[in-house]
């Protein structure tokens, strides 16, 4: 509660690598667009979103948390888009070559490490001879 | 053997009497009034960011939903849903009890800066400060961490014995006290061990011997303001920037006691966290670590300036030479 038990090995002993979120939605017309978590939000938001894109555990050993995740993540992506029926949740993870790698040519990019589908089921048609 | 345990005893005087002047001996609390002015301020500068997404970061339906929170914070801390759970019965929406409890933060925060019923402030401010952290676990950084020491501190340190609404009003003691020599140390101790474990930590990794530390964190996107692809031209500017690092927090808690070294290393290390506020966006983490710096080691703890004249307040300026090491 007071803090007493932190740690401060900020980047420490390593630097890890940045993980994001990307979202492809469809509509029941089969329209198609993308979206990320972070849209939309300022500096400060966007840091406090890495962290929580950051904690999608690495081992596919730990398939419930990850599909807790995605899961969450895909519930605000049906709020934050009212018409879309079904959400691809995308987890990519940003590599960076070492600078050796970097001067040979090689060059940094994300690279997709999961993906689920996530589908609302149909919206129910109104009853017969009801308005 | 006489002569032995005479010279033990003499020892023993000497490091007591070293001790009660380095820990007790009466000093100003504007150093804690600084730290308590500019943690504050920053806090509320970020409440001003964070509180247009406050629904998706700490939300129950946020970004990453309770449930889940639940499972990865500790049991028995205060979090939103015990305010969410007791005001359901109410019919209060959780987003709203996430933004009344971010309101009071907020309050709490702004009579901690003007140093008005500056204790209670300073609890109210720790509380929901912990309560949105916990809550909002999946999404804190070390910003958070540093805050909710620094609020507890605030908690149970003087720090609203000078440069306060509470001290113009005459209801805390004026004038130098034990209680803020303490609360100093307290602080400047806590500060040289956390750049001694941040040092130590990073002086265990290879990336930060080869350079390479700092060639990937200013790759990471969310945090590179500048493209960094020079850097790779250049390794041994990256390898004296993670060198440079180590030195400087590792070393912290050794030259920061020394009369020539203070203001230098302190100086070094302001410039650390001014270089990650600009080359990696982390500008409220650096912020709360330069507080925490000017006031521990650069605000003098020798005066006090006068209290204003008030009713029932004493209005004599009161200078008093400290005995131990400021």
């Amino acid at each position: 509660m007071t803090g007493a038990d932190a740690g401060y090995g900020y980047f420490a002993p390593h630097v890890g690598s940045e993980v994001r979120v990307r979202f492809t939605l469809a509509d029941n017309a089969g329209r198609e667009w993308q979206d990320e978590l972070a849209a939309g939000l300022n500096q400060e938001g966007r840091l406090r979103v890495g962290s929580m894109t950051g904690l999608f555990p690495a081992d596919p050993e730990q398939r419930v948390l990850r599909h807790d995740l995605a899961a969450s993540w895909a519930a605000t992506m049906f709020g934050r888009h009212p018409t879309a029926r079904v959400v691809i949740v995308r987890v990519e993870v940003y590599e960076v070559p070492s600078m050796a790698e970097y001067r040979a040519g090689l060059r940094p990019g994300w690279v997709q490490v999961f993906a689920a589908t996530f589908a609302l089921p149909p919206a129910k048609s109104p009853a017969n001879g009801l308005p | 053997m006489t002569g032995a345990s005479s010279r033990i005893r003499c020892y023993r005087l000497a490091v007591r009497e070293w001790s009660d002047g380095f820990f007790t001996s009466p000093a100003s609390a504007r150093p804690l009034a600084a730290f308590r002015i500019g943690l504050s301020a920053v806090l509320l500068l970020q409440a001003v960011a964070l509180a247009p997404a406050l629904a998706e970061l700490y939300g129950d339906r946020g970004y990453v939903q309770w449930p889940i929170i639940r499972e990865l914070a500790p049991a028995g801390v205060p979090r939103l849903n015990w305010v969410t759970d007791e005001f359901a019965l109410l019919g209060a929406d959780p987003d709203q009890c996430v933004r009344g409890v971010f309101l009071i933060y907020v309050a709490a925060l702004g009579c901690l800066l003007i140093g008005w019923h500056t204790r209670a402030a300073a609890a109210a401010a720790w509380l929901g400060h912990l309560a949105l952290c916990v809550s909002g676990s999946a999404g804190v950084y070390g910003v958070d961490t540093f805050a909710r020491i620094a609020l507890f501190y605030c908690v149970v340190l003087p720090v609203g014995h000078t440069v306060s609404l509470d001290w113009k009003a005459g209801r805390v003691p004026a004038g130098p006290t034990a209680a803020a020599r303490l609360g100093l140390r307290v602080l400047q101790i806590h500060l040289c061990i956390a750049y001694l474990a941040a040092g130590l930590t990073k002086a265990a990794g290879e990336q930060w011997w080869t350079g390479e530390a700092v060639w990937l964190a200013l790759n990471q996107p969310t945090l590179a303001r500048f493209d960094p692809g020079w850097l790779a031209a250049v390794p041994w500017v990256a390898q004296v920037a993670c060198w440079g690092t180590i030195a400087v927090e590792a070393g912290y808690p050794f030259f920061v006691w020394l009369r020539w070294g203070r203001v230098p290393w302190v100086g070094l290390t302001i410039s650390l966290h001014v270089g990650i506020a600009v080359f990696l966006s982390l500008a409220a983490f650096s912020a709360v670590m330069i507080v925490l710096n000017v006031a521990a080691f650069l605000v003098s703890p020798a005066a006090d300036p006068p209290r204003p004249a008030c009713e029932g307040g004493d209005s004599r300026a009161l200078v008093l030479t400290t005995r131990g090491p400021s």
